[in-house]
């Protein structure tokens, strides 16, 4: 037994602890698929920036959020928060070996392997208690409902503040006007939770940062969309997966890949056009088998770096409306998953589309027709596979690699 | 010109000869077992005893299926809807949709005129609906899978057979025995699975008339008769369909 019969820890809920057990987990990277990074310099930030958070996370006077992917960690950062969200951590153990602990503990304790792996790779590490205890969890209702239920499990295992609030599906002027109301009350609630004073200057400064770092990654992006650097895709999409926007250092992350990217158009080393694919979907890191066979035949667009409510700008004088704004535009449905999808496609010039339907997330396995018609309409090759990149029970590569090979074939 | 193709699949492994791309001069199958290099040997071995060839005259050999990286004398090699795709244009032109049933995957490939896919769409997840699945259910009512589709043609009541899972449907069929379900009503009921299946996985990537069938499973009457009942379309089968992807293949050498 895991948790009390009132879903406590039996271990304890004490970061030194949860410290070491985290080290005694994360033990073994998988180095055996290390690649040489294409952008150092950031690639370097990147990994210290990463390693700074996560030994932050576990110091005792250190606040820590969990949240959903829509919540805007500005509002957290403006508070001196860490914010933490699920998937990171999932993406975070599913690199090492770890991962089939922390997904056996699930299974040990009742969770079906049909439920997203994402979402039980977290619940894993908070099983093994390894993961630093929260003083807040705030997360969104929708769109997936598993998440949802996850952070409010942790709330009960970590004895701590939930906070939910609900995205709706569609931007309208209203909507956005509900969910920024949501986000003033997030504001009272961690104010209520912390006890410290929301402090207008800091939240600016916090704001001009997130749009500052923006600034340099759409920059950085307008340069990928023209021209193949080899690796850069990757290393924006894992800058987009560091989502601390609005701390300083993720100027310096977005800063410096444009100066090398910047570097590198000057030395030419830009190579011929690929064929260029759009990955839609979830995306493992580097180091996994599927992402690395493709990189070597083609050029992987990630459809996470290109979508708009990962690009918005923060307004300023309206921040929690352009923030609402951004969380709605965020969110997937089939209107706007065709249009951005296509937006993406016409921009980046996609030769073909990869659809990644992980393993029991019915959001994407819902949506996927619509991209299919998408890529129909015009005329885009469309393969859909079904792929678990966190639970190796789930997927079989060479299954995988069978169907990606006819698809290159058809290229 | 002589070349060669070998498709090796979970199941079986298929070989053909063709001459100057033209002629089908041989072809073979066996089981493929627990070692496919060595499977790919045979196969090869056995196909140019009987197209009465030696090694020496072989100028390509071409490989296809879940092995076909594994194979030390293969000279190229290309995944099965490609050459499902090409065999099927080798030996009937006309076809512009393809079902194949394999062991353990299905494929719907939509052609252009010219035999290249335009567009293909495989089972994922589940090999329910494939060879497998009849080879599991064959055992489990006691016949040989050969006979399978004359069995059915006296069916007067097809049984409803799930098509969750191959190994829950033996349960299944088991159960229907015992209640002493006609062993014809159980194998119609399979096939009629069999192609509800197939059919959704042709719709999922559209049926260009005519539609052909190849792999071994297109020689079940069976379900080439539920396929056509339910689509309300003529399905060909060529001379050759277990070894359409192997002379896919080889026409590709």
């Amino acid at each position: 037994m895991i948790l009390t019969r009132e879903f406590k820890l039996i271990d304890g809920n004490d970061r030194k602890l949860q410290a070491r057990k985290m080290r005694e987990n994360l033990t073994s990277y998988n180095m055996d698929n290390y690649i040489e990074p294409s952008f150092p310099k950031t690639a370097r930030y990147r990994s210290l920036f990463n390693a700074y958070y996560i030994t932050e996370c576990f110091k005792e006077q250190t606040k820590v959020a969990y949240v959903g992917e829509v919540f805007p960690n500005e509002l957290l950062f403006a508070f001196g928060f860490i914010s933490l969200n699920f998937e990171s951590i999932s993406t975070l153990f599913s690199q090492s070996e770890a991962i089939d602990m922390c997904l056996r503990l699930t299974e040990e304790n009742y969770l079906p392997r049909d439920l997203c792996s994402s979402v039980r790779a977290a619940y894993g590490a908070a099983l093994a208690n390894c993961l630093p205890r929260p003083d807040m969890i705030i997360i969104n209702n929708h769109l997936c409902d598993g998440l949802s239920k996850l952070g409010f499990q942790f709330s009960k295992i970590y004895d701590t503040v939930y906070s939910t609030f609900n995205v709706p599906l569609q931007e309208t002027d209203e909507s956005v006007a509900y969910l920024a109301e949501q986000f003033q009350h997030v504001l009272q609630e961690i104010e209520q939770a912390t006890g410290m004073a929301y402090d207008d200057a800091r939240f600016r400064q916090v704001i001009a940062l997130s749009n500052e770092a923006k600034d340099y990654f759409l920059k950085t992006i307008d340069i990928a969309k023209k021209v193949h650097i080899p690796g850069l895709q990757r290393e924006l999409y894992e800058i987009m997966a560091v989502n601390c926007w609005g701390m300083k250092e993720m100027v310096k992350i977005c800063r410096t890949l444009y100066d090398e990217t910047q570097e590198k158009l000057a030395a030419g080393e830009t190579a011929p056009r690929m064929k260029r694919m759009l990955w839609v979907g979830l995306a493992p890191d580097q180091s996994h088998e599927m992402v690395q066979y493709l990189e070597h035949k083609i050029e992987l667009v990630y459809w996470t770096t290109y979508w708009e409510g990962n690009l918005m700008l923060l307004d300023s004088g309206q921040t929690l409306e352009t923030m609402a704004r951004r969380s709605i535009s965020y969110l997937w449905n089939s209107v706007r998953m065709r249009e951005q999808t296509a937006y993406v496609c016409d921009e980046n010039e996609i030769d073909c589309i990869i659809l990644v339907n992980t393993w029991g997330c019915r959001n994407m396995m819902g949506l996927g027709q619509a991209v299919r018609e998408m890529a129909l309409l015009k005329k885009i090759k469309f393969l859909s596979v079904d792929v678990d990149i966190r639970d190796k029970n789930n997927y079989s590569f060479s299954q995988v690699k069978n169907r990606i090979d006819a698809f290159l074939e058809i290229l | 010109m002589i070349t060669v193709g070998i498709d090796i699949g979970s199941l079986s492994t298929k070989s053909a000869v063709l001459k100057d791309k033209q002629e089908v001069l041989a072809y073979d199958v066996i089981y493929t077992g627990g070692n496919n290099r060595q499977s790919a040997q045979t196969t090869f071995r056995n196909v140019l005893d009987k197209a009465g060839l030696t090694e020496d005259q072989v100028d390509v050999v071409v490989t296809t299926g879940y092995g076909r990286e594994n194979v030390p004398f293969s000279n190229k090699n290309f995944s099965e809807i490609t050459c499902h795709a090409k065999g099927m244009y080798f030996l009937n032109p006309e076809i512009r949709t393809i079902l194949d049933i394999g062991g353990q995957d299905s494929k719907a490939i939509q052609l252009d005129d010219d035999g290249n896919v335009l567009n293909f769409l495989m089972n994922d997840k589940c090999a329910a609906g494939c060879g497998r699945f009849l080879d599991i259910i064959a055992r489990a009512l006691n016949v040989q899978l050969e006979e399978m589709g004359e069995i059915s043609l006296a069916s007067t009541s097809a049984a409803r057979i799930s098509s969750m899972c191959s190994v829950f449907a033996e349960t299944e069929v088991v159960s229907l025995v015992a209640v002493g379900t006609p062993a014809p009503d159980i194998v119609k009921g399979v096939h009629d699975s069999i192609a509800t299946r197939s059919i959704a996985l042709l719709k999922s990537v559209g049926i260009r008339e005519p539609l052909g069938m190849s792999g071994g499973v297109a020689k079940n009457i069976g379900i080439i008769n539920s396929l056509q009942e339910k689509l309300k379309m003529k399905v060909h089968v060529t001379d050759y369909p277990q070894v359409t992807g192997a002379i896919g293949a080889a026409y590709l050498g």
